[in-house]
């Protein structure tokens, strides 16, 4: 129910690392997606899309990666295009 | 050219860093903040109500959440404990940044702050306030599969209080197969059955925060 304010928040930690790095497009970025962080893959990925619009990170594909026992929500890594 | 960019980071950092500063401050002041969650219904504010009338010796404060309205600070004013509304105006839970403002304004210490989340069982949870701990309200009339459908939040709790047990005669609710699914994603927090209607079951309850606050004090030394 909350994954349009995760997605705000995943798109601004990945644009401000994106600029960091010297990337010119955010390709993919994997997420470590705790058991018991109560999230839909399918809600996130519908806000991600809407959320990353326009930006370096649009058409970045989110793969989900599940943790058992956390609830921990960890972005992993990402690909970029430089 | 392609790369791969390791980043491991907290995707609630911005969350999580005013929580941490929330909870920094909290225990500088040797308060216990408790954050209530629970559905919608589940009796928290009945509960809240019921905890306040048996606990004059402390200082207590409430910050009460709400998507609208201010029924529910309403009626904690009535009881004279300093009380602030907080309207999320949609957002199914709250986060540490209103809890951070709404406390400012307050401009109180309580020995204990309760705040009393918006009426979800899911999204809450993975919000940290900055409380000293979580406590899972769910009412016998819910159902006891509740641990079963949603471990997120019975996970995390500190506490679960079952309410509404006054009822429990009228239900299928059977505390024995809600505590085994409780203690399949929690094995330490204490659950209390009560009916904060007629005072069934308090006790244990209130002797639990108050062990609490003692221990938040003796912790601060």
């Amino acid at each position: 129910m909350h994954e349009a304010a995760l997605a705000l928040s995943l798109l601004s930690i990945v644009l401000k690392e994106a600029e960091t790095v010297g990337a010119n497009r955010v390709l993919s970025i994997t997420v470590q997606a705790g058991e018991y962080a109560a999230i839909n893959e399918y809600a996130l990925t519908f806000a991600w899309e809407i959320a990353a619009k326009g930006t370096a990170a649009a058409g970045a594909q989110l793969l989900l990666q599940a943790y058992p026992g956390s609830r921990d929500l960890i972005i992993e890594s990402m690909e970029v295009q430089k | 050219m392609n790369a791969e960019v390791r980043l491991m980071k907290n995707m609630l950092e911005a969350n999580d860093q005013v929580a941490a500063n929330n909870r920094d401050f909290f225990a500088s002041q040797d308060m216990l903040v408790l954050n209530l969650i629970g559905s919608p219904g589940a009796g928290k504010t009945t509960l809240l109500l019921a905890t306040l009338d048996q606990i004059d010796d402390y200082n207590v404060a409430v910050l009460q959440g709400d998507i609208e309205t201010n029924i529910d600070a309403q009626r904690v004013a009535q009881t004279g404990t300093p009380v602030l509304q907080l309207n999320t105006h949609g957002a199914c839970h709250l986060d540490a940044r209103l809890v951070q403002q709404g406390f400012q304004e307050m401009s109180i210490t309580p020995d204990i702050l309760f705040i009393e989340n918006i009426g979800n069982l899911v999204c809450p949870a993975q919000f940290d306030l900055g409380e000293t701990a979580k406590v899972v309200v769910v009412s016998v009339t819910e159902g006891d599969d509740k641990p079963y459908k949603y471990p997120a939040t019975f996970h995390c709790a500190g506490a679960v209080i079952i309410t509404k047990l006054d009822l429990l005669e009228h239900t299928d609710f059977s505390i024995d197969r809600f505590l085994d699914g409780f203690r399949a994603v929690n094995k330490v927090a204490p659950c209390f059955p009560v009916s904060a209607r007629t005072g069934q079951g308090l006790r244990p309850w209130l002797a639990w925060l108050k062990e609490q606050c003692s221990k938040v004090k003796t912790e601060a030394v």
